[in-house]
């Protein structure tokens, strides 16, 4: 039976494993329009998300979660919709209106959303599910830039904002349903406020009299998006004509002028996303629960990789005096 | 025990992380079995991270390998160490590797914490060995010579192997200032 599902027997037999039909519920929802790169990365996030429960249930480290009601989108401006409930969301979340730095941390910490990594077939930015065992997960690309990942998991908190039960992937290049004209409105609100962005807009233009293309780069890196998202984001509100980014990147807009005006940046997240699940995995192994067979099996991972997480995560011990607890 | 040792993937990955695979396989007397559930635990090569073939199939080619199937008694052992209580359960390559070491009278190459101490309680009857003893065999170091130092070396770093407590200091001495340059070996001895 194992060899038929192309799985372990150990995980077949393991009876902490957990398993939920991921997969089955996004056929459904697809029909005959299933993606075979989609599917394969919808199975992949079912595995990660399993392992990331089984680990906290056998740690007895289970992710708090404090998730804020679902909205469905109602009648009337779906964009308008989209910008109230970003903004009701950071509200709740305590941000203001400056840009988010570390994104991924925020939703796995104060909502406790699993957000994954790895590398995807390019045509899947990436995808969300749900699951009441699982709760909210989301597996991005990590072959996509760091912007473009950030633009997928706001999109994907669009979806589980207002279709929380509904699986969802982003694709490059294909015709947009309705759900994905909200996560991207909500998506652009959530990390570009209008408010901030006419902020920078001043400020930039207040400087020189006139928007650059130099404008665009910096104002794009200040919030974390890509270089289209802020135009289009600028366009919208109608800072820019319609057009503007489209002109800039014929004359020549591209990651050459990019590097001229930032320098060489580093593409890396403030928190690396799925790094919680890597610490489940190293203790685990630590504590002799899993061994690295096992856990490469449940992690979709190669043995020497999970042998580097379980090094990274054990090697310094500069923190092994006991904690004195606060009362009260 | 009959001469030769069933290889668990943890062990042969570093065997081929080492880049000195044929000469170490050459040198171990007696049979040299891989099992096939085993074998299908080892994806990559360690040197070799983007090639796609087989990594043991070469070997397996040149004889220096035997690949063999669960049989007879060895798949009920088998199935009773893969669906043990947790945390006494084995992943499948582990259970195959000892399971077959059992039934054929081998001893095991395993250099997994995990796996050793539930062997050692399930079948105690059972010899085990590690990637430390397979390199520190009299006949092994010979074989290798003045590369033994750069064997050891590169299956630390490349396959980031691990270092039994009783090997540590053989190790350490081998490798002379570059033990420091081991991620594995910083962990601290348990």
């Amino acid at each position: 039976m194992a060899k038929l599902y192309g799985v372990s027997t150990h995980s077949l037999l393991r009876p902490s494993a957990v398993r939920v039909d991921l997969v089955g519920q996004f056929r459904r929802k697809l029909g005959e329009k299933n993606d075979k790169h989609a599917l394969a990365a919808l199975a992949l996030l079912h595995d990660l998300a399993a392992a990331n429960v089984e680990l906290e249930q056998r740690l007895q480290k289970l992710t708090l979660v404090d998730y804020p009601p679902e909205r469905r989108v109602g009648r009337g401006r779906v964009e308008q919709q989209a910008e109230e409930l970003a903004a009701e969301l950071r509200s709740r979340l305590g941000l203001g209106l400056g840009a988010i730095p570390d994104l991924v941390g925020l939703l796995e910490l104060e909502l406790g959303l699993r957000i994954f990594v790895r590398p995807l077939h390019s045509s899947v930015a990436g995808v969300y599910a749900f699951h009441d065992e699982l709760g909210a997960c989301v597996l991005l690309n990590r072959l996509h830039p760091r912007a473009r990942r950030r633009w997928t998991i706001a999109h994907e908190l669009g979806h589980f904002m207002t279709t929380r039960r509904e699986p969802s992937v982003a694709l490059s290049g294909t015709k947009k349903h309705q759900d994905d004209v909200f996560a991207d409105a909500f998506a652009a609100a959530f990390l570009m406020p209008s408010a901030t962005v006419r902020r920078i807009f001043d400020e930039y233009v207040g400087q020189e009299g006139r928007f650059s293309a130099r404008h665009l780069i910096l104002g794009a890196h200040r919030f974390g998006v890509s270089l289209e998202a802020f135009g289009r984001q600028l366009e919208k509100l109608e800072f820019l004509p319609q057009g503007t980014y489209d002109s800039l990147r014929h004359r020549g807009l591209d990651e050459r002028t990019v590097q001229q005006v930032l320098g060489t940046q580093s593409e890396s997240d403030a928190t690396e996303p799925g790094a919680r699940l890597m610490m489940l995995a190293a203790e685990a192994h630590e504590l002799g629960l899993f061994s690295e067979g096992q856990l490469a099996d449940m992690l979709v991972m190669d043995r020497v990789d999970v042998r580097r997480i379980v090094d990274a995560f054990t090697s310094v011990e500069l923190v092994d005096a006991p904690v004195e607890a606060r009362p009260g | 025990m009959s001469p030769g040792v069933v290889l668990d993937a943890s062990v042969i990955l570093n065997l081929l992380g080492s880049g000195k695979v044929t000469t170490i396989l050459g040198a171990i007397p007696g049979r040299r079995i891989v099992v096939e559930v085993t074998s299908g635990e080892v994806l990559r090569h360690p040197l070799e991270p983007k090639s796609d073939g087989d990594p043991l199939a070469p070997l397996v080619l040149a004889g220096l390998l035997e690949l063999v199937t669960l049989e007879g008694a060895a798949v009920s052992r088998f199935f009773d160490l893969v669906g043990a209580e947790p945390p006494n359960d084995l992943d499948d390559g582990e259970a195959a590797a000892l399971a077959v070491g059992e039934s054929l009278g081998v001893r095991v190459a395993l250099d997994e914490r995990k796996g050793r101490r539930v062997a050692s309680a399930v079948l105690p009857h059972v010899e085990l060995a590690c990637s430390g003893s397979i390199f520190a065999d009299a006949a092994v170091s010979a074989a290798l010579g003045a590369d033994l130092a750069d064997a050891l070396f590169s299956s630390l770093v490349n396959a980031r192997m691990r270092v039994l407590v009783e090997h540590d200091a053989w190790v350490r001495g081998v490798l002379g200032p570059r033990a420091a340059l081991c991620p594995s070996l910083r962990r601290r001895p348990r």
